[in-house]
């Protein structure tokens, strides 16, 4: 067990955790930021994504004590208040149905978005490859992803 | 997120306190969420005390014989302050006497705040937003000020049971009437406020007019007066044609909060002083331990207890992390039990094995005949959000606060096995598709609880969730058509062969294997037969049950008889359907908008298959594109006749869902056992359907007038056959078990 601080949501965040601790757990456990899901921990579904300096990562797979220097941004840090136009777009195409794998599929979304501002539906495809949704609202996540696009 | 103030409401005896989920929505968008769970310190405790809230006051203290233009005095109203609309009220008075609660329903506070309960469990299909538009509407709310607050389990509710898609239908009636009493209570008490006939009076937008006047009072300044009334036997429902709400698509009540992350799912429920545990399972459902070794798990840091339960051995920890890492450390012998003998080869054999006894048995045909097999095999739920359960056992009660389509089975189960009063709270799902209508998960989590002598939260891993879920029965089919030298369907046999329900809280045989069996085409001689094979896996109900199977050997089968008698499938439907079925309905409106007939092109099929589903009519034409035996399905066509449509953008949800959860079971994954075990662990080899592969999916929905009848698992049935029927029609070939294989192509 030792400290670890990293950066999470624009803070500066140190906590006790055993090195092999993923980040997943830290957020959710030490650090109390639930928005970020569990749901296979093997990096599999991406239901775990946060954004590490704009990249989606699979958090359940990253060490906490190997996020280092990076910028750490949870669903809970996107806005504060939900006006990120992706989370907007999420809410105009009504994309939820229970909601929990959508913290992933939005910072994905939002990665995405910052990589290829009017992406193509191929490049949606690769984007949320492995990014599970077992209600079927992928038809809804890429409208809302077009609609953030301005498309 | 805020802890709203917990509200006690007492019960009848031998409850001292409720609390409640309570979920705000504001008309700005956000949405506040708190569990009143004691994580704002302590047990949030009742009081035994409180006043049960005024139901049967018999004086009205809003008296209607003042004359007019006098100021009606009542002994206890005060003045409140009107609502600021669009704001997020709080109740801070938490005393029940200054509410408003004709029902277990709706309750308002003297600040206006209307707070409606929920008495179905949200789990991605809407009930929090569609039952409480139905309570709403009727009451006239103001609808971006209102609470949802989710009941806990209460039998004076009724049922609370999320299944059979029934939610909006079987609880349309009593909610209306429950929003109908409250409003004209309220307009009531505004007319004895104002002096006048109730006849001039109108509820409207949270508020009564005075239509003489254009005064207005917000109905909290009404909740002394209305306290005072007697409920009407017989409070008049609104005419549908006046509906504000019910048929529009309102944002989902839960969105905002779902985008933001502060949706609170049951794995993100935490009570004070509550550990995490996972538990140590048998690989084999119902193998029992033997003995274990604790001694390096309990080294783990963080680990603080293990302790043996029915149903394994528990690892209970500070952290979800050391509850993993100590169960890795966990050495456990097992007695495996006689489902050992169970794997896919010998599953495979039993169930042939009657299947081909009742093929032998079946009387010899006349005419011509065609006859086929089909065959599906245990399906998973795999809800995203993984099985988990708090359970927090004390000396005299126990509380359970889980993810649970079925909370009232919850609560008599654990109090039946722990032996004490049991809570049961329910939260916000993320998924359940039947597999949260079990109570395996609150048993064990209380006996954890209980062992550990902690709150604890089981954390079900993904294996977990896997290795021991009521799947899907496996079914097999026969099925035999003979028709005369006229091209007539003189007769239909389908003998289905399928284990029955295994679970705690679900068990049965023929009924539900006969549920979807017997199709409604006209046929003059028509057999079915079901046979409940002895395999005692774990099995539970899945979204659409037995449905699905009996959907796709039926509709599958009845394209292989039109295609043997040179008919289009569609057209033979029609024909041989009843003349008044609603089934008609939506084929033709399906057929019709897939513009059915047209040619498609070389490598390219349409498929239609129907289904009605507890009531509801539903009907799909499917699209594919085959390359080899590669198959893309490219567009399903759906329309549907729920009665009158509460939520039009829902049901579309609901058939997107059914069409991805149908096609994940047709073309992804299946789950297999070798020697009892399930082989199938996480979702890199248990696939799901993803985005790449999710087909255009169009949704027409049957105008009606009808009450409303379900839509949650209709779609599900007929998205395999149709699918099938398409390859059929692109390819000549028929598809006849699932999951689909590439050599299920080479002819």
């Amino acid at each position: 067990m030792a400290d670890v601080t990293v950066s999470i949501n624009g803070e500066m965040r140190t906590l006790v955790a055993d090195a092999e601790m993923p980040l997943l757990w830290a957020l959710r456990d030490v650090l109390g930021l639930r928005g970020t899901k569990y749901s296979c921990g093997i990096g599999a579904c991406g239901a775990c994504t946060v954004l590490v300096d704009g990249a989606p990562i699979r958090s359940c797979r990253e060490q906490v004590s190997s996020v280092g220097a990076g910028n750490v941004v949870t669903i809970e840090g996107l806005s504060g208040d939900g006006s990120h136009p992706v989370q907007q777009a999420w809410l105009a195409e009504q994309v939820a149905q229970c909601g929990y794998c959508q913290p992933g599929q939005i910072l994905t979304a939002v990665a995405l978005l910052a990589a290829h501002p009017q992406p193509t539906d191929d490049d949606i495809d690769a984007a949320f490859a492995g990014v599970l949704c077992r209600c079927g609202t992928y038809m809804r996540i890429r409208r809302a992803v077009h609609r953030a696009a301005g498309g | 997120m805020n802890t709203l103030s917990n509200r006690p409401t007492p019960g009848p005896d031998g409850w001292t306190r409720r609390r409640f989920l309570q979920v705000s929505f504001t008309a700005g968008g956000a949405l506040l969420v708190g569990a009143c769970t004691g994580d704002d310190g302590g047990d949030a405790g009742g009081s035994a005390g409180t006043p049960t809230p005024n139901t049967g006051s018999t004086t009205s203290a809003g008296s209607t014989t003042t004359s007019p233009n006098s100021e009606t005095t009542t002994p206890d109203t005060t003045a409140p302050n009107t609502t600021t609309p669009g704001t997020t009220v709080q109740t801070t008075d938490a005393s029940s006497e200054s509410l408003f609660a004709p029902n277990l329903f709706v309750r308002i506070d003297p600040d206006g705040t209307v707070t409606l309960t929920i008495h179905r469990s949200e789990m991605g299909q809407g009930v929090r937003t569609s039952l409480a538009m139905i309570l709403a509407d009727e009451l006239e709310a103001d609808w971006t000020s209102i609470q949802i607050e989710q009941a806990p389990a209460d039998p004076a509710l009724g049922s609370q049971t999320t299944s059979g898609s029934g939610s909006v239908t079987d609880t349309y009636s009593t909610l209306r009437n429950a929003g109908a009493t409250a409003r004209t209570m309220l307009v009531a008490a505004a007319a004895g406020r104002w002096g006048v006939d109730v006849a001039t009076c109108r509820a409207e937008q949270g508020g009564v007019v005075n239509t003489g006047t254009g005064e207005r009072f917000g109905f909290g300044e009404l909740v002394a007066a209305a306290r005072g009334l007697d409920p009407p036997d017989n409070a008049p429902l609104k005419e549908p044609r006046d509906f504000g709400l019910i048929g529009t698509a309102v944002p989902r009540v839960d969105g905002p909060e779902i985008g933001t992350g502060a949706a609170v799912f049951g794995l993100d429920e935490r009570v004070e002083g509550m550990l995490q545990a996972v538990v140590a399972r048998c690989p084999v459902p119902g193998g029992t331990v033997v003995k274990f070794d604790a001694s390096e798990a309990k080294a783990v840091p963080g680990v603080r207890s293990v302790v043996e339960v029915p149903s394994g051995v528990a690892v209970v920890a500070d952290s979800t992390w050391a509850a993993i890492r100590g169960r890795q450390r966990l050495s456990v012998t097992w007695d495996e039990g006689d489902n050992a003998q169970w794997s896919t080869a010998t599953i495979d054999a039993a169930l042939r094995k009657v299947l081909d006894a009742r093929v032998a048995a079946a009387a010899a045909a006349q005419g011509v005949t065609i006859e086929a097999r089909y065959e599906t095999p245990y399906a998973a739920h795999a809800a995203m959000e993984p099985v988990n359960c708090i359970a927090d056992v004390r000396a005299e009660s126990c509380r359970i606060i889980a993810p649970t389509q079925n909370p009232q089975a919850v609560q008599s189960f654990v109090a039946e096995r722990i032996g004490l009063p049991t809570e049961v709270q329910v939260t916000l799902m993320g998924g359940g598709f039947g597999r949260r209508l079990e109570v395996d998960f609150a048993l064990e989590a209380a006996e954890v609880s209980r062992a550990a002598g902690v709150p604890v939260q089981v954390v079900w891993t993904r294996e977990d969730d896997f290795a021991l879920d009521f799947c899907r029965q496996p079914t097999r089919h026969w099925l035999r058509g003979e028709w005369d030298s006229t091209g007539t369907v003189r007769s239909w046999r389908h003998s289905l062969v399928a284990p029955g329900l295994n679970g705690i809280a679900y068990r049965a045989g023929n009924e539900v294997l006969e549920e979807g069996l017997e199709i409604p085409y006209s046929i003059e001689r028509r057999t079915n037969e079901s046979n409940v094979a002895a395999i005692p896996l774990p099995t539970g109900p899945w979204r659409a049950v037995m449905a699905g199977p009996n959907a796709f050997a039926n509709e599958c089968f009845f394209d292989e008889v039109a295609g043997a008698l040179d008919r289009d499938p569609y057209e033979l439907r029609m024909e041989l359907l009843p003349a008044d079925d609603p089934l008609r309905v939506v084929l033709e409106l399906a057929a019709t908008s897939a513009g059915w007939g047209s040619d498609m092109g070389s490598g390219r099929g349409r498929g239609i298959a129907c289904h009605e589903y507890h009531g509801t009519p539903v009907a799909m034409v499917a699209e594919v594109a085959v390359t080899g035996t590669e198959i893309r399905v490219d567009r399903i066509v759906c329309a549907i006749d729920c009665g009158l449509a509460v939520h039009p953008d829902m049901i579309a949800q609901q058939i997107e869902g059914s069409v991805a959860f149908a096609l994940t079971s047709m073309f992804k994954s299946e789950i297999s056992y070798e020697k009892g075990r399930v082989q199938q662990t996480n979702f890199d080899d248990h696939l799901l359907l993803g985005i790449s592969e999710m087909p255009v999916v169009e949704v027409h929905i049957v105008p009606s007038e009808k009450d409303p009848r379900g839509v949650g698992e209709m779609g599900v049935p007929p998205v395999v056959p149709a699918v099938a029927n398409a390859i059929g029609a692109a390819t000549g070939i028929r598809i006849r078990r699932i999951p689909f294989r590439p050599d299920d192509l080479t002819p």
